[in-house]
């Protein structure tokens, strides 16, 4: 399938009908020991000579959709862009916000059976925590993307055994609200006391795309610029509440923050939370309204106090 | 312009001691009578310089802390001065926490050499005497790296995992529990004569160890790599297209300055609630596309742009300025980019692009 894939991709790259390939491909580095190694990273590919360089395998990990809105991709042409099932939601939303347009896209829908966690610069060794609920437990997989979906869909699944699973987001957000208050409450403090507001989160989330970010401004500073513990809680507050609704758990923000602070626990409680109320669940559909700018009669406002 | 780029700043003497860790412990359990005392801490999975009440807190394992040394000078969020708006007019008032003796222990030669770079930034046209007086009331005690770590490439700039820049007294594992101990500056003489009977002559076989060790070390490590070349084509190719095909992939997070151990860009921000405030310096990035955000004019709006600008300020400007690169090679951006860019490949590229000048057919120049 891949080799159907590069095929395709190098005529289109050919013809004219694509501008740039955004994949995954591997290069050399240089280790300290003299070693190399191989690196998996995003590949930027705009001569059909350089096709064979893509590859697909459990170290896929970035969410390559961020770049769809970062400025320098937009005169691109038409893009061809390599997107697991999680990321495709992540176009998805951008759709409904009207950010990007789905004519100039050419999806590669991959098949994906889990990629691995990683975690300030490291390789866990176990799968990423959103990729459990993908898995049934016999390691079968529903992350697939469907043709009406993608233009064109890859079969082909990560080869190679199955790493451990490792912990399920889900689960570690019970076990989080199980503590009590006070211990969360310190937990945050701990966490947040690390931040350096460095907004790598920020820069590699698909959905934060604002032009004007709100925590940028300084006349009127509506929230603290400075990496103490107060400017950092409301950093922090704003970006759930800016997310919520929108946020599709791909866990780029977890997994680019330098200082390892796990910002998947807040993601994933403000997916739930809009799920239950709402029964919303982001990038499921690029035609649905966008979660806040629809209201029913019967929408949950127990919030209203 | 032609500038050469030196890699160490004066060399004094250096006297070579050897102690025992027992010993080292001893020593920062007095001095933390009287001393705030510094040190590679692990807590959550992660290692960072931090305050330490008793020796048994460090963390002597290889390896460097993710956040450089740089935030102990130059913290990541620091009031310049408070202010208050009273009936007799403004008061301020200037932080008062700098004056406390302070001492390092534990920190990687990378970090400390890199103080010797941004020590030069700081005392340029203006003495930051936030960083200065911090500097001058630290004393360092810098380890050698005896297994460096998978990104490190210090030996690719001239420099070396036992440097001796940049820390007033450095350590060296020669044996387990046995540290070879170069005492380097005035402020590194000073704690030896106080502590001296803690420390014995270094032996003739200890300091031939230790040259072996880091002849085995560096032999693996990479190569110098031709920054003076590197140099001499940055001055000449600021309009490459090679840029916009190097920085690809770039998102602009800000990561690998952020944890830089020579980057020290800022931002300076007013915090006020009623009559009274602070008055902050932040760090700052040039990855940033607001960093150069001007009220009618944004001279870099492209990212290739910003990340240029890195890679210029490193190895071109710095050296202009300073004669020194701005970079120790302590690896930290190339392991922790989450898109995969990294340094030494920045440099390979560079090196191509000069093979490619002097062999092939000469590359467009932009407009
Ligand atoms: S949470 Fe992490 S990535 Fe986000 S601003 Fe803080 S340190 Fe940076
Ligand atoms: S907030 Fe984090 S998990 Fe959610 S979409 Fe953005 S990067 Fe992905
Ligand atoms: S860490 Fe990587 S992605 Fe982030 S600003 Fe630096 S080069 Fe760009
Ligand atoms: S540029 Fe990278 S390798 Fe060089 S000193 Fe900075 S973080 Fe370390």
């Amino acid at each position: 399938m891949m080799d159907d894939l590069k095929t395709r991709l190098k005529e289109m790259l050919t013809s004219g009908a694509i501008g740039m390939v955004i994949g995954y491909g591997q290069k050399e580095i240089y280790m300290a020991d003299g070693s190399r190694e191989y690196r998996t990273c995003p590949v930027f590919l705009s001569r059909d000579t350089e096709i064979d360089r893509l590859v697909w395998n459990r170290h896929c990990v970035q969410n390559l959709v961020t770049y769809l809105t970062k400025e320098e991709y937009k005169e691109s042409g038409k893009i061809a862009l390599m997107v697991k099932p999680c990321d495709l939601k992540a176009i998805h939303v951008l759709e409904q916000e009207k950010q990007i347009d789905r004519k100039r896209l050419f999806i590669i829908g991959l098949t994906c059976k889990g990629v691995m966690a990683e975690k300030m610069g490291i390789d866990e060794g176990h799968l990423a925590g959103k990729c459990i609920k993908c898995l049934d437990s016999s390691g079968k997989s529903s992350a697939v993307c469907t043709p009406d979906e993608a233009d064109i869909v890859i079969e082909t699944l990560p080869d190679g055994d199955m790493p451990p699973k490792g912990k399920d987001i889900s689960s570690d957000l019970e076990g989080f609200e199980k503590m009590p208050s006070e211990k969360r409450w310190a937990f945050w403090q701990n966490q947040f006391l690390k931040c350096l507001r460095c907004y790598a989160c920020r820069s590699a989330c698909p959905m934060c795309y604002c032009e004007q970010c709100i925590c940028d401004m300084s006349r009127p500073q509506w929230i603290d610029k400075s990496p103490h513990l107060k400017g950092n809680f409301l950093f922090h507050i704003v970006r759930a509440f800016h997310l919520t609704g929108r946020c599709v758990g791909c866990g780029e923000c977890e997994r680019v923050c330098p200082m390892g602070i796990p910002l998947m626990l807040i993601n994933q409680k403000m997916i739930d939370t809009v799920k239950d109320l709402y029964g919303y669940e982001s990038g499921k559909d690029p035609e649905q309204a966008p979660l806040l700018s629809q209201f029913k009669m019967d929408d949950d406002q127990s919030f209203i106090k | 312009m032609q500038t050469t780029i030196e890699t160490d700043i004066k060399q004094v003497e250096t006297m070579n001691k050897q102690i025992s860790k027992k010993a080292i412990d001893a020593i920062i359990s007095e001095l933390t009578e009287g001393c705030q005392i510094f040190a590679p801490v692990v807590q959550d999975g992660i290692k960072l310089y931090k305050q330490i009440e008793s020796p048994e807190q460090i963390n002597w394992g290889h390896g460097n802390c993710h956040r450089s040394l740089k935030e102990l000078f130059f913290p990541i969020t620091e009031p310049v001065f408070s202010f208050r708006q009273t009936r007799k007019g403004i008061q301020i008032e200037t932080p008062g926490n700098h004056n406390k003796k302070r001492v390092v222990i534990g920190a990687r030669p990378c970090d400390c050499n890199a103080l010797s770079i941004t020590d030069k930034v700081f005392k340029w046209d203006y003495e930051d005497e936030l960083y200065l007086s911090f500097r001058e009331n630290t004393l360092i005690i810098g380890v050698s790296c005896i297994q460096p770590e998978p990104f490190c490439f210090c030996t690719a700039l001239n420099l070396s995992p036992f440097d001796e820049t940049g820390s007033d007294i450095l350590l060296t594992e020669t044996g387990k529990g046995i540290y070879h101990a170069n005492i380097i500056t005035e402020k590194g003489v000073a704690l030896f004569e106080r502590f001296k009977e803690h420390f014995t002559e270094a032996s003739p076989d200890q300091s031939a160890r230790k040259d072996a060790m880091l002849k085995d070390i560096v032999s693996k490590m990479p190569a110098p790599f031709p920054m003076q070349d590197i140099k001499t084509w940055l001055d000449k190719n600021f309009d490459h297209p090679v840029w916009e095909e190097i920085a690809l992939g770039c998102i602009g997070c800000g990561t690998c300055t952020y944890l830089c151990p020579t980057c020290h860009c800022f931002d300076i921000t007013d915090e006020s609630r009623g009559y009274a405030g602070e008055r902050l310096r932040n760090w700052d990035s040039c990855a940033f596309g607001h960093f150069t955000q001007m009220p009618a004019h944004q001279p870099r709006p492209l990212q290739w742009q910003r990340f240029r600008q890195r890679v210029m300020h490193k190895f071109k400007y710095y050296i202009d300025r300073f004669s020194r690169l701005a970079c120790v090679g302590c690896g930290r951006c190339r392991s922790l980019c989450p898109a995969g860019k990294d340094t030494v490949e920045v440099i390979q590229t560079l090196q191509k692009q000069i093979d490619l000048a002097e062999t092939g057919p000469k590359t467009n120049k932009k407009g």
